[in-house]
């Protein structure tokens, strides 16, 4: 049992004596899953809201799709990535194997069905009536555009606390594609398995700490603003 | 304005809700629709309203197939109606917000609305924790305030109070001459004290309606 409370001493030590391999690695967790978390909101922001406010074809069909790729094995994903990217892959001649770009890329289409899909379904009903209300009362399309984004926020906000969340807390993908090198793909996440598989309980706890810590701010933050305002 | 309905029909999945052949409706006329719960008087609102699409006919306005510069001059007030975040007021003030009117007329303009229904105390309340009966309060205001030429109010009436009804009753009467009004209720009083002609919609039919007593 030693090991554990001397563990979580040690990992104290540690965060505070700022070390800078940790702080290292902790920004660059932040600015890739910051950077992922924030190309999927461009792409799933209008893609979600086109998606909850029109009626297409197969439109049942794509948000099925949309539904299963949620859930689709992050190792899976990272290793379609790899592929892709590997030197003889057809992105090979970019290099970007092994840099923190394919580890945003692989981040990406990990979290872009997510935030998607969870746009789609919390906006859908809601969605149609309020664009029906400005309507009414005389809204063109872009006055319609913005209402109904001010309207959805909290909605938005919820996937994108979801989608980031599920970014930074994920390892098989970004173990794949980034590699776990040393001072350059070395994240939270990658940096926790390596120290526990080498017997760095000090370090792995200390990271597992604050990776705990980042997502606690993060969800309270998203509590504040959504259910907090509910109650 | 003035609204024509030629050989109008709507299905909902293969099942027919309305069958309306020729049904006109004349300028600053009021005209209310009765009929039975799920007869289709609120999808006939929503589609006078262009809020739903039909699948068969059209619908002239003053003459005219729909065009967009017309949904500035139209509103529908709905039996359960959407209210916006934020407070009472911006809710009341949204719609001449976009209209651009002249910025210094406009508060006053709100502030009427909110003593003539009785919400003024509330203004700053969020509005989404409004009342139900305050909401639709919210929601007549929203749709009066800027003066439609075609008011469509599906059963306004719900959850008002008799005070807030009189009240109700009291400005249709005063912008009728303005303003054509097709309403659905079931308040007998309230149909007679306000309704020019009445119709009722029955087995897809839409028909002439006598005064009823
Ligand atoms: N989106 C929809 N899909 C399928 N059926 C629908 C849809 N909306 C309404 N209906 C059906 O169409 C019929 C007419 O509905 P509508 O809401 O127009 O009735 P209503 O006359 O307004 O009833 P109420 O007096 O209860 O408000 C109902 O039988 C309803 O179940
Ligand atoms: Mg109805």
């Amino acid at each position: 049992m030693n090991y554990i409370f001397d563990g979580i001493k040690d990992a104290f030590e540690l965060i505070f004596s700022l070390d800078k391999e940790l702080y290292e690695i902790i920004l660059l967790s932040l600015f890739v899953s910051f950077t992922a978390t924030f190309i999927s909101l461009i792409i799933s922001v209008p893609t979600g809201l086109m998606m909850a406010t029109h009626e297409f074809k197969f439109k049942r069909f794509t948000s099925k799709i949309l539904y299963s790729l949620m859930g689709l094995p992050p190792v899976v994903l990272g290793l379609f990535v790899f592929l892709i990217l590997a030197r003889n892959g057809p992105l090979g001649t970019f290099q970007l194997l092994f840099t923190p770009s394919a580890m945003i890329i692989a981040q990406v289409l990990l979290v872009t069905p997510i935030i998607t899909s969870l746009i789609l379904n919390n906006c859908s009903d809601i969605s149609k009536e309020i664009i029906s209300t400005c309507r009414t009362l005389g809204a063109n399309r872009f006055e319609i555009l913005i209402k109904l984004i001010k309207e959805v926020k909290v909605y938005l906000f919820i996937a994108l606390v979801a989608g980031f969340s599920r970014a930074i807390s994920e390892v098989g993908a970004v173990m794949i594609v980034g590699g776990n090198i040393k001072g350059q793909t070395r994240v939270m996440t990658t940096f926790i398995a390596l120290n526990n598989s080498q017997g760095n309980y000090a370090k792995s706890i200390a990271m597992g700490l604050v990776l705990i810590s980042l997502s606690f701010i993060f969800n309270s933050i998203a509590y504040h603003y959504v259910i907090g305002d509910k109650l | 304005m003035k609204i024509e309905i030629n050989k109008l029909k709507k299905y909902y999945q293969n099942k027919l809700i309305l069958d309306i052949n020729n049904v006109v409706f004349n300028k600053n006329m009021t005209y209310c629709i009765k009929g039975r719960n799920g007869s289709g008087k609120t999808t006939l609102l929503q589609i006078i309203a262009n809020l739903m699409l039909y699948d068969k006919g059209e619908i002239l306005y003053d003459n005219k197939l729909m065009h967009y510069e017309f949904m500035k001059d139209i509103t529908y007030v709905s039996q359960n109606p959407y209210i916006f975040n934020g407070t009472v007021y911006d809710n009341i003030y949204y719609p001449l917000k976009i209209r651009k009117s002249d910025a210094s007329k406009l508060e006053n303009k709100v502030y009427a609305y909110l003593e003539y229904f009785e919400i003024d105390h509330i203004k700053n309340q969020l509005a989404k924790k409004c009342s139900s009966g305050e909401k639709m309060k919210i929601a007549l205001a929203r749709s009066l305030i800027f003066k439609p030429k075609l008011l469509l109010l599906d059963e306004p009436t719900t959850n008002l109070d008799i005070e807030s009804i009189e009240k109700l009753k009291a400005i249709l009467l005063k912008i009728k001459k303005q303003t054509t009004i097709i309403f659905v209720s079931h308040q007998i009083d309230f149909i007679n004290a306000i309704s020019d002609k009445q119709f009722i919609l029955k087995d897809t039919l839409l028909e002439m309606g006598e005064k009823s007593v």
